[in-house]
C-alpha cells in the first residue's frame, strides 16, 4: 500500500516534471530564445493538398508559390546567360510533410540547391533530411537535370525534391 | 500489493549471529527506492512522449494516429525495460521480494509491453499511411524499407509478437516449460534489435539530445545489471566455491538428497530456505539449470551443501544417478523464505510434500524462543522426507511435528486449524506446491494470520 502510493506519486512527479520542464523551455524558445530551427516559414502540415504520390506536380495553393523576397528580385533580373540566380520551386507534398528546393544557377548552370520552408510531420522527415536529400542533390548537380536515379525506399521524397526542381528549371530553361 | 520479507522493527534475538555465512538481511528501502526510480521513469517516459509533438503536426492527416502510435511505443518499451529488471535477481531487490514475488510481478505486467507495442506498429502505420493517402499493405512496405533500422526492427517486432502469442495460456499449456523458456529468452535479442530506431527515429529523440542520451544510458545500464546479475555474479560464485558431487544418498521413495563439496564454503552466504539454481556441468545436462531448495547448510552438514530433489520428471530422475565428481555451477542464493522475514516471535512452518526442504532450512535458522509448531503434508507416509531431522530441530526449539498424511480430501488444509491453538498471534511459513501453498495461505489469511506475517515458498513441478 505504501508502495502503490510511492508507485503512483513517483509516476506523477515524473510526468508534471517533463511537462514543466518542457514548457519552460517553449518559454524560453518564444521569448527570444533562438533554438535552431533549420527551415524558414513553416505552414502548417494540414495545408497539405496535393496527392503525395503525384508527380504532376501541382503547385500547391497560394502559400506555395511565395518564395519570399529572395528569390523573387533575383529570378527577374538576372535571367540572362552569366549571372547568378535564386529561384524558388513549387511547394511539395510528400508522404510525411511539404517541402520546396531552392535553386541557385549560374550562367545557366545549377549550381547549388537548398530545401526550404520544409515542414515534417514527424521526425521521420529529419531522417530524410540526413540522408535522402544530400544524395538527390549531388545527383541533379551532376546531371544538370532531374533525370537521376534518385534515392530507392524514400520515393516520395525523391519525387517531391525532383519536382520541385523540375519546377525552376522549367521556368528557367524553358520559359 | 508488494509482499515483504521483513520490514517494520526487526526483532531482537540472540541466534542467530548473522554473520558472513547468512545472507545479508534484507533491506525493504531499497525496494521502495527502487519502486519510486522506476515510477518516475514511467512518468517521464509518459511526459516525453506526448510532448514530442507540436499541435500543428497533431492536426496533420493521421497526426491522432501517429501520435498514440509513439506514445504506446515508448511507453510500451519502458515497461519491457522494466520486465528486464524484474528478472534481472538484482541481489538488494531479490533478498526483499524474493524471486517468486519478483517473477509474479514480471508475470502480471507481461502482457502490457506486448499490446502496446502491437498498437504502438499497428497505429503508426495506420496513421503514416493516412499521411501519404496510402494503402496500407504499401505503407508497411514503405515504414520497412525507407527507414534507417526500421528493417531490424521489424525482426524484433515478429520475435516479441511470436513470443507473445506463444505467452497465451492455452498455447503455453500445451509446451514445454523449458521449450518456453528457451524461446521467450529471445525478447532479449528483440529488445535490442529495436532499440536503434527508437533512438534514431522516435520524434522524442530526434533533435533531443537529452533524453536521447537518457534512454541510452537506462538501456545500457539494464543490459549491465542482466550481464552483472545473470552472468557475472554467477560464474564468479561457481568458479569461487567449485562445487562438486560427493555423495548421492535415497531419502524416502522418489526423493534423493545431493551433498556437494567445494572451497571457501564458510564464505558463500547462504540462509537456510533459500535455493539455488543448479546446473549439473554433464552432458545432456549442463544447458538447464534447476531450482532446489538448500536443504541443509554448510554449517549444519559437516562443511558441504545439500540439496535434496523429488523425482518429478526426466531431469530430476536424472539428478539421482548424477555420478560423484561431477561439478555444479550455482546461481544464486535466492529468495525471501528465510528467518530474516521473522515478524513475530513465534512460528508456524507448513510444508507439503517437499516443501520441506525449504522449511527445514528455515527451521535451522530460526533464533531461540520461537517454539515451532511444524505440520509436515504428504500424500503418503513413504514420501515424507526428512522428518528425522525436522524432528530433531524441532526438539531443539522445543516445538511440536505433525504429521498429515492422507489424500487432500481426507485431510483438508483446515486440518491445520485443529493442531496450533494460537494460530493468529504466530508468524506462518509455507512451502510446497502451488495450489497447496494457495490453499493454506487463503486458510491461515481466513484465520486471523496478517498477510504480511505469512511466508511462502512456491515450488513449481
Amino acid at each position: 500500500m505504501n508502495r502503490s502510493f510511492l508507485a503512483v506519486a513517483g509516476a506523477v512527479g515524473g510526468l508534471l516534471g517533463v511537462l514543466g520542464l518542457n514548457s519552460a523551455a517553449t518559454k524560453n524558445a518564444a521569448s527570444g530564445g533562438s533554438i535552431a530551427v533549420p527551415t524558414s516559414p513553416r505552414p502548417t502540415a494540414s495545408a497539405s493538398t496535393g496527392s503525395p504520390g503525384a508527380v504532376t506536380g501541382t503547385s500547391i495553393g497560394s502559400g506555395g508559390a511565395s518564395s519570399g523576397g529572395t528569390s523573387g528580385g533575383g529570378s527577374s533580373a538576372l535571367s540572362g546567360s552569366a549571372g547568378t540566380e535564386v529561384v524558388t520551386g513549387t511547394r511539395e507534398s510528400f508522404s510525411y510533410g511539404q517541402m520546396s528546393i531552392q535553386v541557385t544557377l549560374t550562367s545557366g548552370k545549377v549550381t547549388a540547391l537548398r530545401v526550404v520552408g520544409m515542414t515534417e510531420l514527424d521526425a521521420f522527415s529529419t531522417q530524410i533530411a540526413d540522408t535522402a536529400i544530400p544524395t538527390l542533390e549531388r545527383e541533379v548537380l551532376a546531371a544538370q537535370s532531374t533525370k537521376v536515379h534518385g534515392v530507392s525506399g524514400a520515393t516520395y521524397t525523391t519525387e517531391a525534391y525532383l519536382q520541385s526542381v523540375q519546377s525552376v528549371l522549367d521556368k528557367t530553361h524553358a520559359g | 500489493m508488494i509482499e515483504d520479507a521483513a520490514r517494520g522493527p526487526s526483532l531482537t534475538r540472540s541466534s542467530p549471529k548473522l554473520g558472513a555465512s547468512w545472507s545479508p538481511r534484507p533491506r525493504p528501502g531499497v525496494v521502495d527506492v527502487a519502486v519510486a526510480v522506476v515510477a518516475v521513469g514511467l512518468g517521464a517516459t509518459v511526459g516525453i512522449s506526448l510532448t514530442a509533438e507540436t499541435r500543428t503536426q497533431f492536426d496533420g492527416n493521421g497526426g491522432i494516429a501517429i501520435f498514440a502510435g509513439n506514445v504506446t511505443g515508448l511507453v510500451g518499451t519502458y515497461l519491457a525495460l522494466v520486465m528486464v529488471l524484474l528478472v534481472s535477481r538484482i541481489p538488494w531487490v531479490e533478498r526483499v521480494l524474493g524471486q517468486d514475488g519478483l517473477l509474479r510481478w514480471h508475470r502480471r505486467l507481461a502482457a502490457w509491453p506486448i499490446l502496446l507495442i502491437a498498437a504502438h506498429a499497428f497505429l503508426l502505420t495506420i496513421g503514416y499511411a493516412q499521411a501519404a493517402r496510402s494503402g496500407i499493405l504499401h505503407e508497411v512496405g514503405t515504414l520497412v524499407s525507407g527507414f534507417a533500422y526500421m528493417a531490424i526492427a521489424t525482426v524484433a517486432f515478429v520475435i516479441m509478437m511470436l513470443i507473445g502469442a506463444v505467452s497465451v495460456r492455452a498455447v503455453r499449456s500445451r509446451m514445454k516449460r523449458e521449450s518456453w523458456w528457451a524461446l521467450h529468452l529471445f525478447m532479449y535479442l528483440a529488445l535490442a534489435l529495436a532499440f536503434a530506431h527508437e533512438v534514431v527515429l522516435g520524434p522524442s529523440f530526434v533533435g533531443h539530445p537529452l533524453t536521447r542520451f537518457v534512454w541510452s544510458v537506462a538501456w545500457a545500464a539494464t543490459a549491465g545489471v542482466v550481464i552483472v546479475c545473470r552472468f557475472g555474479i554467477p560464474i564468479v560464485r561457481s568458479v569461487r566455491h567449485r562445487l562438486v558431487v560427493a555423495e548421492v544418498r535415497p531419502e524416502a521413495s522418489g526423493v534423493v538428497s545431493i551433498h556437494l563439496k567445494g572451497r571457501h564454503l564458510d564464505r558463500l552466504s547462504v540462509s537456510g530456505g533459500q535455493f539455488f539454481e543448479w546446473r549439473f556441468l554433464r552432458r545432456g545436462m549442463w544447458w538447464q539449470a534447476h531450482p532446489f531448495s538448500v536443504s541443509a547448510t554448510a554449517r549444519s552438514n559437516a562443511g558441504s551443501l545439500r540439496l535434496t530433489v523429488k523425482n518429478v520428471g526426466d531431469f530430476t530422475a536424472a539428478l539421482a544417478a548424477v555420478p560423484v565428481g561431477t561439478r555444479v555451477a550455482i546461481e544464486g542464493p535466492y529468495g525471501a523464505f528465510t528467518a530474516h522475514a521473522q515478524r513475530r516471535q513465534r512460528v508456524l512452518l507448513v510444508a507439503g510434500g517437499i516443501g520441506v526442504t525449504a522449511v527445514r532450512g528455515v527451521l535451522e535458522d530460526l533464533p531461540a524462543g520461537c517454539e515451532p509448531v511444524v505440520v509436515l503434508r504428504a500424500s503418503d507416509a513413504g514420501s515424507l522426507a526428512l522428518g528425522d531431522e525436522v524432528a530433531a530441530l524441532v526438539e531443539r526449539h522445543h516445538g511440536t511435528v505433525h504429521e498429515l498424511v492422507g489424500s487432500r480430501e481426507a485431510v483438508p488444509v483446515e486440518a491445520i486449524g485443529a493442531l496450533v491453538a494460537d494460530l493468529k498471534e504466530r508468524d506462518a511459513y509455507v512451502a510446497g506446491p502451488e495450489g497447496f501453498v494457495e490453499a493454506v495461505v487463503e486458510f491461515l489469511s481466513r484465520a486471523g494470520v496478517p498477510v504480511k506475517s505469512i511466508h511462502s515458498e512456491i515450488y513449481a513441478l
